[in-house]
């Protein structure tokens, strides 16, 4: 899968007011398949609410989702305003995920 | 040619100054290394003295007194592995010209090991590779201030000699996050060693500042991700630590935001579990504090 694609799926699931940061698009297409899809399932969960969530202690009432991946150093963050909408999908390598979550204050 | 300017600094210079003027260097020749070492400016004449005569000079006393590398925590590596590191050291110094460089990691001391860790120090951000078993990463111009050098450099082989102190301040909410994404973590049944690392790291520097060494740091981590209950170890340990780190007003008022912020579920959800672990660690902290 492309990220052109994985971006029309991720937002067709969390809406069309979804951004996404990071390396998304680099990181996205050196994914292997099944861990695109993996993405895109734990984003459905993430949804659902079937998926456990660290709350911000900088920004008020933000919900951070964190994929870790078994085989690379990559990893996700999904942010919510809580009982509200899906804000980012931010994809990257270790060492940027870590300044993600300090800048996020998860 | 090895990279000598590695190796010095100002504050070496400057002990080293009463055997140096004007016996080695005339006072000039002095203040232009300094300035040098300083990343001043240096202007058209002082670099023809820099280049044809200050350097070489250094570089000769290096040959003279076989000055290559700067091995910390000898006791801990292991003969062949020294001699390995120091072909590595020199091999990655050639393809990486004037570039600080350490090897360091389970490498060193351990008969089993999966990887190969090469630090460069670099002031531009640039994509780490892999190159058989050696994994080349690449880290910022400013972090021979930082815990996580000083950490990885206590047993390694470098290129340079680092006398930078650690300028960070560990605050109780960097802890608190480490701690709830380890748990995070562990109920999402991931890997969580690279976040425990961190956390345990920054939580013994915060306490006594001490600063782990890689070594010291595998015999800790290893006995929490083989235990049973890591969840247990990990609140009990965390408690520990931010009680005798900060003041008891800090841990209260902090304790307390962290409650009331995992305290309200979404509508229509009940309480994330790792939530509700958080706030039994935070309020068995409360108490101890109270």
């Amino acid at each position: 899968m492309l990220h052109d694609e994985a971006r029309k799926a991720i937002s067709e699931i969390l809406g069309s007011q979804i951004s996404f940061e990071g390396h998304f698009d680099m990181v996205f297409d050196s994914l292997k398949e099944n861990r695109q899809n993996q993405i895109i399932e734990w984003v459905r969960e993430c949804k659902e609410g079937n998926q456990i969530a660290l709350s911000s202690d900088k920004v008020k009432d933000l919900l951070g989702f964190i994929l870790r991946f078994r085989d690379t150093n990559f990893r996700a963050i999904l942010t919510k305003k809580k009982n509200e909408y899906f804000i980012a999908l931010f994809l990257d390598k270790h060492k940027y995920y870590e300044h993600e979550r300090n800048k996020l204050g998860i | 040619m090895r990279n000598f300017e590695n190796y010095l600094t100002i504050e070496n210079l400057d002990r080293a100054k009463p055997y140096l003027v004007p016996y080695i260097f005339s006072q000039n020749y002095f203040n232009i290394l300094k300035a040098r070492l300083g990343n001043k400016k240096l202007d058209i004449n002082e670099r023809y003295y820099y280049n044809h005569s200050i350097k070489k000079k250094i570089q000769g006393m290096m040959e003279l007194f076989d000055i290559g590398q700067e091995v910390n925590g000898k006791e801990f590596i292991r003969k062949d592995r020294l001699k390995k590191a120091i072909s590595l050291l020199k091999k990655y110094s050639r393809k990486h010209k004037s570039m600080k460089m350490l090897v360091t990691g389970s490498f060193l001391y351990n008969e089993m090991y999966n990887d190969i860790d090469v630090f460069i120090i670099s002031k531009y951000d640039k994509e780490d590779y892999t190159e058989g078993k050696v994994h080349v990463n690449y880290l910022p111009a400013d972090i021979e201030n930082k815990l996580f050098f000083h950490s990885i450099s206590a047993i390694s082989v470098a290129n340079f000699k680092s006398c930078k102190r650690i300028e960070e301040e560990i605050k109780i909410e960097d802890l608190l996050h480490y701690y709830e994404v380890v748990v995070l973590l562990i109920i999402q049944q991931n890997n969580y060693l690279p976040e425990l690392r961190n956390m345990v790291t920054k939580a013994e520097y915060a306490s006594n500042r001490t600063v782990l060494n890689s070594m010291q740091l595998k015999t800790i981590t290893d006995r929490i991700l083989r235990s049973r209950n890591p969840i247990k170890i990990i609140c009990k340990y965390i408690i520990a630590k931010i009680i005798s780190s900060y003041r008891s007003t800090t841990v209260e008022r902090k304790l307390n935001d962290f409650i009331e912020k995992n305290s309200i579920p979404e509508k229509g959800q009940k309480l994330f579990e790792n939530w509700k672990i958080y706030n039994q660690t935070y309020k068995e902290a409360l108490e101890v504090v109270a």
